[in-house]
């Protein structure tokens, strides 16, 4: 705490808020015990996240374990390269959103502005290859559910072992899987880019430090588990 | 009889992070890249191993893979190897339970599956 004070001594007249006790809410004793509860408080929220999607990855289990055919095919139609560069992408935000952390904690102002711009530029990129991927299924016919016709060019492009067996009945539902999992991480990832940005502004603020470095932590935990989620939805739609 | 606990001067007096909870754990630089480095390690792995015909094996491998990542990323950017045992009992927890609700799902569809296929034979037997 000390040096965080003696380093940012000559343009902050005042502890800068950073310091802490400024940001204690009325019903905590001291800065540990409002610390400590609050990331229970993001870990029960992480659970209740885990729960949300294990249902989704239910849908998954079902549907592969009762037609694990319709699975290999479908699965043709996704770009596994796409799909591990968005890995890579998201694994190195999770690495910037960590960092943001320990920058937080030794009083690095400059290291986690860096940072937090840094994991809202890879999350960016995430949603961007996204939405090509998105655009280019719909725009070839390839919706969810009934609205599953994949156009002749889009069936061209599919493996010469793919394209000679027909065009299964129920392919719409593996897109329907696809869509509503990838559709709600991506949701999520949207939540944290608007999370990144107001941790961006309270870094203007100048409200970080040592002695407060709580709402980076529970931002950063959240993106974690939005990478681990991903690193789980790779494998699974990419790679059958 | 003392003053009640919570008044402003003692709270004033407790502006250093309490040390009851430990200070900070701050992340070595190392520990940092090593988890990420070991994250695009496995990605690759789990990409090579897709190439590999591994038959009805390849999604347990494929999780597998992907369960010692989330591991990775649980244990070291999450902190979870530094925190009060609870947190890890939380998220443990939670993933347990998401196996048990899917374990018996699945023995339950797997349950009335010959039922399903029996109707849907019937069904196309009678448009023809």
């Amino acid at each position: 705490m000390a040096t965080f004070a003696a380093r940012h001594a000559p343009e902050h007249a005042a502890p800068p808020p950073g310091e802490g006790s400024a940001f204690l809410a009325v019903q905590f004793e001291d800065m540990g015990t409002q610390l400590a509860t609050g990331k229970l408080g993001i870990w029960l929220f992480l659970a209740s996240e885990v729960l949300f999607f294990s249902g989704l990855f239910l849908a998954y289990a079902v549907y592969r374990a009762h037609h694990p055919e319709l699975f290999r095919y479908a699965s043709l139609f996704l770009d596994w390269r796409l799909g591990a560069a968005n890995t890579v992408v998201l694994v190195s935000s999770s690495l910037s959103a960590a960092w943001s952390v320990r920058a937080a904690q030794l009083g690095d102002r400059r290291g986690l502005a860096i940072s937090l711009v840094l994991t809202l530029a890879l999350a960016a990129t995430f949603m961007v290859v996204k939405y090509f991927e998105y655009s280019h299924k719909l725009h070839n016919g390839v919706g969810w559910g009934a609205a599953c016709h994949p156009s002749p060019e889009i069936l061209a492009s599919l493996p010469a072992a793919a394209r000679a067996l027909p065009v299964p009945e129920h392919l719409g539902t593996f897109f329907s899987v696809y869509y509503l999992m990838t559709g709600l991480h991506g949701i999520h990832v949207l939540v944290g880019m608007a999370l990144f940005v107001w941790l961006l502004a309270r870094v203007r603020r100048g409200h970080f430090g040592p002695g407060y470095w709580g709402p980076v932590d529970a931002v950063a935990l959240y993106w974690h588990l939005v990478d681990m989620i991903w690193i789980f939805l790779f494998p699974l739609f990419y790679l059958i | 009889m003392g003053p009640p606990v919570n008044v402003p001067e003692l709270r004033a007096s407790s502006a250093h992070p309490a040390p009851a909870h430990g200070a900070p754990h701050v992340l070595p630089r190392s520990a940092l890249l090593g988890t990420a480095a070991a994250l695009f390690a496995l990605t690759a792995v789990t990409v090579a191993a897709a190439r590999l015909d591994l038959g009805s094996a390849s999604v347990a491998v494929a999780l597998a893979i992907a369960t010692v990542k989330a591991s990775l990323v649980a244990l070291f950017f999450m902190h979870l190897r530094y925190e009060h045992r609870f947190h890890l009992v939380v998220l443990v927890g939670a993933v347990l339970f998401a196996v048990l609700f899917g374990a018996f799902v699945l023995f339950d569809t797997a349950q009335y599956q010959p039922d399903l296929r029996a109707r849907e034979t019937a069904e196309r037997a009678k448009v023809r």
